[in-house]
């Protein structure tokens, strides 16, 4: 027990006050000081603080610390709170942890008594500095006889500590977190540090102002001094910060602005960033380091192919990788969301797009992808800058925003003079920005002349007297040919000049610089809304060169005229609203915005190739609606596009859409474009569609039909694209909580022909049907199932009786669950089809050194090659239809708490199969043997467990029966597979569960097949067979100490072997705790081996088999109630080989 | 060896009590519901308890993507963000502190991104959530934004698979370093791993007694790094240093089963509790205090406790999480 010194000695304890009390009263008699009522002065260390209560805030900081023990009361309205229940004080922080809600805005009165004068509650060392010779200062002389000779004394000491009772009040921050520092160690390693640092600070500063911020910090390599330098060197960071008035983050933040239609902005960025709200105005600040350059792809989905569609950056370049979360993906103009259950799916490290089976995409799937791209060129920096101001009948706006590469830090070249002078005078063509790339010494090329000039050629590895870089030219300059590849490297060839890509030379980076300013307004006065925006932009592509920068600037306008409102006279009595308006845009070619103006594929609209510049252009349009009396709204449009590229257009359209219980929508438009500078200028666009719901109390059915012809201009052959489809849904109503879908759609691709007709080229007929329950119920149910067909309409064929072409993608989910209480009975299943597109991939034989590889030349396996297995990736792609299952049955035994609670049987089911081309029926269900034989499956796995325990909770014995089946198989390769089969079963006995003593018996049996082969040679196979058992002997005689004696006992024999490896291993595992707050742990196995050396199941150079000698011993001690400092030593002992020892010191200390 | 035993056991010392306010019991053999009936939670009727435990929303549960079926792991940033695993649909769910449907990760499936039946969910430091991929045995790691960051934990993995055996990876918790400690409920041991998922230590095994399990179904760390746990054979929670040393234990009325007894622990040490079972819902405070008890949440899998001091309770049968107060009676008691 600890020792409590206020009741050891009663007459001790009394002797201090009766002291004092006779002190006082001496003191009183002397003076007169204290009279008779001297009991009623209150008490100057006592009072009430007062704490207004906060939403949502559990900590408040009072405004004294050192708080008297037991002195604290809380009252809220009148009722008093009850210490460490309804809250926790800590008396030195003065830190108030309320442990309830309480309601906000309450006022908390806080009575509680504190030291009159309390010392600082930090350390703070100040310097101290000698008066300087010569004259004093006046001033402070001044002072000093002004306020007196004690006060002058007191005021020349250094301060030590703010005042406490000084901290501004409803500040109240939460710190905590955690700081590990561990050294690992051992035999075979340096000794190495690890380190992390994870800090949360949250609460509020201010009333009404809340603060959280996180930091973290891993693995960094500490400073002599022991710390981090600087707030750079921490590895991520993030705070935000809101109030009132605002809000502001700091960190990897998203920026966005959105107002007006030219300066539009959608970053991630890591940086700063706040927003302001006063009054009217609204305005918003970032400054930040951009992470990469932004770009957009548009492009038409592949057939029955949800990816991986790979991204490229402005030039075509595949190697990018992506800024993560920077993508906003659409499909047909509706914006998806990330996530392998949601839409997409996306690997940023490669820049690869996959679509889940949520989203089916089609080759009639429009997709648009805007995201960034990691810059490799320099350091970049964003700022911007923006305000809005709004009242009752307008609004005005500017914002300006600027982005540039910072050119004094290229990030991964190191720019010499010559390579100033060679981007001073490439103006802004990159291909013109080129520095020698020649360097003399050991290289891979030598001087030769041909026909007279002097050109460099390969001369093998290292064997030339020149070093030389290769780039790619701009048309006509270049002179080399890339024609080999050897050890890695891609070797050039000179093919004289001009009629080569590549061209001797590195190329250097263009810093650009961007800004684009934009102000705008509009107002409205009555039924009359006008509204403009204007731009300017400076765009410079190399900010090293004044050359080409004529160009940089560029300006954009728009403008829009609106009326809206009842329409008079006799119209009144047909519409209840009507409107009219007009607007124009005009954007200049140089016009350079931060992301594009118009939405995707908004080209279509006015008949503009796929491809083409919409973005800079002239536009006017005038449109109109109508509401009438009965509903709906009629709407009609027309308007002109001209662009800088020679296309004119003309659009009109009329649209229909009346919502209800009979719901009609119907859309036409037309538009009639012209390239003049294309042989074959007529391009345009016919569109139609029309639509009909009928709400009915048991069905819901949707009938469309659609048509769409789009015409582009050309110069060679008429270019155009139609579709005609019809689609009916049958839904049921939505007022079952049981959710039906049926439907099915028919689908004919036509092109234009050299005559100028239409014919179809594809027929694609899709059914879809879905199901879903209420997840509250007993039974839960959803199935989602698309089946696609598409077929190639091939007339000459079809003359001929050929079977046209098909191509099949099925995309499913089946989820269903059943739960029986009752009976103890609990079933799930899951189910998911989906299809995919995955790189052809190939083994190929590589030679890796004598003795270091597993294969001969001929690509048959053996023990020591001189050959090893390499992955080649190609281009290609190829389908894989993927069905993945999930399977769960579990019996507990129903009943109220007896000895058999807790007796289960349990069986669970999981395969996969990644089959080439179309799915079959069984996939889903996959049985081992087909996993491990069928060629058709890229990839196949299955799971088969089934367990049963009886008697877990029985104090006398507990037993426990599992039986497991692994299969998995990978031909993902076409021409090597490699397959496993696992079978395992194992049975454990548990006695004496409860008691002092018990006891642990576990017998297992193993049988492990693992074959590789290769196309043409002989390849590899092996079976283990494994059997042996465990027994335990646990000895706990109370939460302090734990002793356990274990023996283990291991067969292990290759299938054909007469003789198996036989591995005996005991030893002691005992963890006893080390006074208070300490606890050791030692675990020691001693193995005795004999027979054969043991064999691993596949080729590994790692020892094999259990080492002689094993032991660990840990110790950890709570140094604090919130610091740990933990050693840990294992070591290893094998015949033949040194001893390992590692370990690790590690002290963590949490706040 | 056994001199070796002994020597260890009087190295131990005579049992005494520790700084911590952790329950006596913890030295003199951690109390069972079977052998400790004074302590009984149920015993006390709910409205002599300090606290009271009230559902305030169904803070998650939608239609369409937003939708949850069997939510098995829930968890809070530091934002007040709320990620949510779901078993029935394989996938893990984000949403901020209101309940609005952030993103979602995750299919069915074994290769990295895809989860076979996810179920506890852990903050991992202050930039990560860990999640417990059940029947691919493995912990996944995501950045706050949803993105996968990798496999944290593989347990079927050499040499892993190969140290530890066969694990039955229940439950999942992480303290504020992103150490993470993973519920065996097969061997009954708690496995830890150090922040960058290397494997440092068992804790416990099957015994009857202090520091060992039965039937383990749940893990909680708290905010010093301490382990709160919770075994049904025994109905017993338990609460561990850092070292394994027991702290502090007290009983439970556990239904009977094999369902989950998920565990959270809050910034004041108290300890939630449910048995998925039963659907009760308990609050104790550090030193195993019952301080408020409710029942009716519909299959209660995992808890979590939430910056504003809520608890979420993540209800797999309803295909909810719902936000909890934590709030006193009409009248509260006190003292002067």
């Amino acid at each position: 027990m600890r020792a409590r010194p206020e009741r050891a000695t009663p007459g001790l304890a009394l002797f201090p006050a009766v002291a004092v009390a006779i002190a006082v009263s001496i003191v009183a008699g002397a003076t007169g000081v204290v009279r008779a009522d001297a009991a009623e002065i209150p008490d100057p260390g006592c009072g009430v603080m007062r704490v207004a209560l906060q939403a949502g805030v559990p900590l408040y900081r009072l405004p004294h610390t050192f708080l008297r023990a037991g002195s604290d009361t809380l009252r809220l309205r009148g009722a008093v709170l009850a210490r460490g229940t309804d809250y926790v004080l800590d008396p030195v922080q003065g830190e108030l942890r309320l442990l309830r809600e309480l309601p906000a805005g309450d006022t908390l009165e806080v009575r509680a008594c504190w030291l009159f004068t309390p010392p600082p509650l930090g350390l703070q060392l100040m310097r101290y500095q000698p008066a300087l010779g010569g004259a004093p200062d006046s001033a402070a002389v001044a002072d000093s006889v002004r306020l007196g000779a004690a006060r002058a004394s007191v005021a020349a000491r250094p301060a030590t500590a703010r005042d406490p009772s000084a901290a501004p009040a409803g500040a109240a921050l939460v710190v905590s977190g955690n700081k590990t520092l561990a050294v690992d160690f051992g035999s075979s390693q340096d000794a190495s540090l690890r380190q992390s640092l994870d800090l949360s600070v949250s609460g509020s500063l201010a009333p009404g102002i809340q603060l959280t911020g996180v930091l973290s910090d891993r693995n960094l390599p500490l400073s002599a001094t022991g710390t981090t330098q600087g707030l750079q060197a921490f590895d991520r960071v993030l705070v935000e910060l809101s109030a009132p008035q605002g809000s502001a983050a700091l960190g990897d933040v998203a920026l966005s602005i959105q107002r007006g239609e030219f300066a539009r902005l959608d970053r991630r960025v890591q940086g700063v960033r706040g927003d302001l709200a006063l009054g009217r105005f609204k305005g918003q600040v970032a400054a930040a380091n951009a992470q990469g350059e932004y770009n957009r792809l548009e492009f038409l989905g592949v057939e029955g192919r949800q990816g991986p569609y790979v991204l490229t950056d402005r030039d075509g370049g595949t190697a990018i990788a992506v800024v993560a979360g920077s993508e906003v993906v659409t499909v047909d103009g509706v914006r998806m969301n990330r996530g392998d259950g949601a839409d997409y799916a996306m690997d940023y490290e490669r820049g690869r797009l996959t679509f889940s089976n949520r989203r089916p995409i089609s080759s009639e799937s429009r997709i648009t992808v805007d995201y960034q791209f990691t810059s490799n060129r320099y350091r970049r920096n964003l700022a911007a800058v923006g305000g809005g101001w709004e009242w009752s009948r307008g609004y005005l706006f500017t914002q300006s925003v600027t982005e540039s590469d910072d050119r004094g830090k290229p990030l991964e070249v190191t720019l010499d003079a010559s390579d100033l002078q060679a981007l001073a005078l490439a103006g802004d063509s990159s291909g013109a920005a080129l520095s020698s790339g020649v360097s003399f010494g050991t290289g891979d090329y030598d001087t030769v002349r041909v026909a007279g000039v002097l050109a460099f050629a390969y001369a093998g590895a290292d064997a030339g007297h020149w070093n030389l870089q290769f780039t790619r030219a701009l048309a006509g300059t270049g002179a080399y040919a890339d024609s080999a590849l050897v050890a890695g490297r891609t070797i050039y060839r000179y093919v004289g000049n001009g009629n080569g890509p590549f061209r001797v030379g590195r190329a250097l980076p263009l810093p650009e610089s961007h800004q684009v300013w934009t102000v705008g307004g509009g107002a409205r006065l009555g039924p009359l809304a006008i509204e403009a925006e204007g731009a300017l932009s400076r765009h410079d592509l190399n900010t090293f060169s004044s050359l080409d920068d004529r160009d940089n600037q560029g300006r954009a306008a728009r403008a829009g005229l609106s009326l809206e409102g009842a329409p008079p006279g006799w119209l009144a009595a047909l519409a209840g609203r009507a409107g009219l308006s007009v607007s124009a845009r005009t954007v200049e070619a140089r016009f350079a915005p931060f992301s594009r103006l118009e939405a995707p594929f908004a080209g279509d609209d006015w008949g503009l190739p796929l491809g083409g510049d919409l973005e800079h252009q002239r536009r006017v349009v005038a449109s109109g609606f109508i509401r009438p009396r009965f509903g709906g709204q009629l709407g009609a449009s027309v308007g002109r596009l001209e662009t800088p590229g020679g296309f004119e257009s003309l659009r009109r359209s009329v649209t229909w859409a009346r919502e209800g219980g009979v719901t009609t929508r119907a859309l036409w438009e037309r538009a009639d474009g012209t390239q003049r500078d294309r042989l074959l200028p007529a391009g345009g666009r016919d569109h139609a569609r029309a639509e009909l719901q009928v709400r009915l109390p048991w069905l819901e059915p949707a009938l469309r039909v659609e048509s769409d012809e789009r015409r582009t201009p050309s110069d060679t052959l008429p270019n155009g694209q139609r579709f005609r489809e019809a689609a009916l849904e049958l839904r049921g109503p939505r007022t079952l909580r049981w959710h039906t879908l049926a439907g099915g759609s028919l689908r004919r691709d036509a092109s234009q022909q050299p005559g100028g007709a239409f014919e179809d080229r594809t027929d694609a007929r899709t059914l879809r049907a879905g199901i879903d329950s209420p997840d509250d119920g007993a039974v839960g149910l959803g199935i989602a199932y698309q089946w696609r067909e598409l077929r190639t309409v091939d007339p000459a064929a079809r003359a001929g009786g050929a079977t046209a072409p098909r191509a099949r993608s099925d995309l499913g989910s089946l989820r269903v669950r059943a739960d029986d209480r009752a009976r103890g009975l609990r079933g799930s299943a899951n189910i998911e089809l989906t299809s995919e597109g995955e790189n052809r991939r190939a083994r190929t034989l590589v030679f890796v050194g004598g003795g270091r590889g597993n294969y001969d030349a001929a690509g048959n396996f053996v023990p020591s090659g001189d050959y090893d297995l390499r992955s080649t990736v190609s281009p290609d792609l190829e389908r894989l239809s993927r069905a993945a299952t999930s399977a769960h049955l579990e019996w507990v035994a129903p009943g109220p708490a007896s000895r058999w609670s807790g007796t289960r049987a349990n069986f669970d089911f999981e395969s996969e199969a990644s089959r080439r081309g179309e799915p079959l029926l069984r996939d889903p269900v996959i049985a081992p043997g087909a996993a491990l034989t069928d060629p058709g499956l890229a990839r196949g796995s299955v799971l088969q467990r089934f367990e049963t325990e009886l008697l877990p909770e029985s104090p006398a014995v507990a037993l426990r029966l599992r039986l497991e089946r692994r299969v998995s198989a990978d031909r993902s390769d076409q021409n090597y597979s490699q397959t496993l089969d696992e079978r395992q079963a194992s049975a454990r006995w548990r006695g004496r569960a409860g008691g002092t003593l018990s006891s642990e018996v576990e017998g297992r049996w193993s049988r492990r097949i693992a074959a590789q082969s290769l196309v043409g040679g002989s390849g590899f196979g092996r079976t283990l067979l494994d059997q042996g058992g465990t027994a335990q002997l646990i000895y706990t005689p109370d939460a302090r100490v734990r002793a356990v004696g274990v023996v283990e006992a291991t067969w292990s024999r290759g299938e054909g072997q007469s003789q198996a490896t036989r591995t005996v291993r005991l030893g002691p595992d005992v963890g006893v705790a080390l006074g208070a707050r300490g606890r050791v742990e030692t675990t020691v196995r001693r193995a005795f081996i004999s027979g054969p050396p043991a064999l691993s199941l596949l080729p590994t150079l790692d020892p094999v088999g259990a080492p002689r000698w094993e032991a660990q011993t840990r110790v950890d001690y709570r140094m604090h109630e919130s610091t740990t400092f933990s050693l840990s030593v294992n070591g290893q002992e094998r015949p033949g080989l040194r001893t390992l020892v590692t370990g690790r010191a590690e002290l963590r200390a949490f706040f | 060896m056994p001199i070796l035993i002994v020597l260890l056991v009087m190295l131990a010392g005579a049992p005494r009590a520790h700084a911590d306010g952790g329950a006596a019991s913890a030295d003199a053999g951690a109390p069972t519901a079977r052998d400790s009936a004074a302590v009984r939670p149920d015993s006390a009727a709910a409205d002599t308890l300090p606290m009271r435990l009230a559902r305030i929303a169904a803070m998650v549960s939608g239609e369409g993507a937003t939708r949850l079926v069997e939510p098995a792991g829930v968890a809070v940033d530091a934002f007040g963000r709320v990620y949510v695993a779901d078993a029935g649909l394989n996938r893990v769910q984000r949403y901020d502190a209101a309940g609005h449907w952030l993103g979602v990760a995750g299919t069915l499936g074994s290769d990295p991104g895809q989860l076979r039946r996810p179920g506890a969910v852990a903050a991992l430091g202050n930039f990560g959530i860990a999640v417990l991929d059940r029947e691919n045995r493995r912990v996944v790691s995501y950045d706050l934004q949803g993105r996968l960051a990798g496999t944290l934990i593989d347990l079927e993995a050499a040499p892993l698979s190969d140290q530890l055996g066969y694990v039955d990876p229940v439950a999942l918790a992480s303290d504020r370093g992103g150490a993470v400690v993973i519920a065996d409920a097969d061997h009954d041991r708690l496995l830890t791993f150090d922040f960058s998922g290397h494997y440092v230590r068992a804790i416990g095994g099957f015994g009857g007694r202090g520091a060992s399990f039965r039937s383990l179904s749940g893990v909680a760390c708290g905010p010093h790094g301490e382990f709160v746990t919770s075994d049904r054979a025994h109905a017993r929670i338990q609460r561990l240093d850092a070292g394994g040393r027991v702290l502090g234990a007290w009983a439970l009325v556990a239904g009977p089963g094999r369902g989950a007894l998920p565990v959270a622990v809050d910034d004041a040490g108290r300890v939630a509790v449910a048995d998925e079972f039963t659907g009760r819902l308990w609050l104790f405070d550090p030193s195993g205090r019952l301080l408020a008890r409710t029942g009716g949440c519909a299959a209660p899998r995992a808890l979590a406790f939430a910056p504003d001091g809520t608890l979420l309770v993540a209800e797999s049968r309803a295909g909810r999480v719902s936000r909890w107060t934590v709030s006193a009676p009409a009248a509260p008691g006190g003292h002067e």
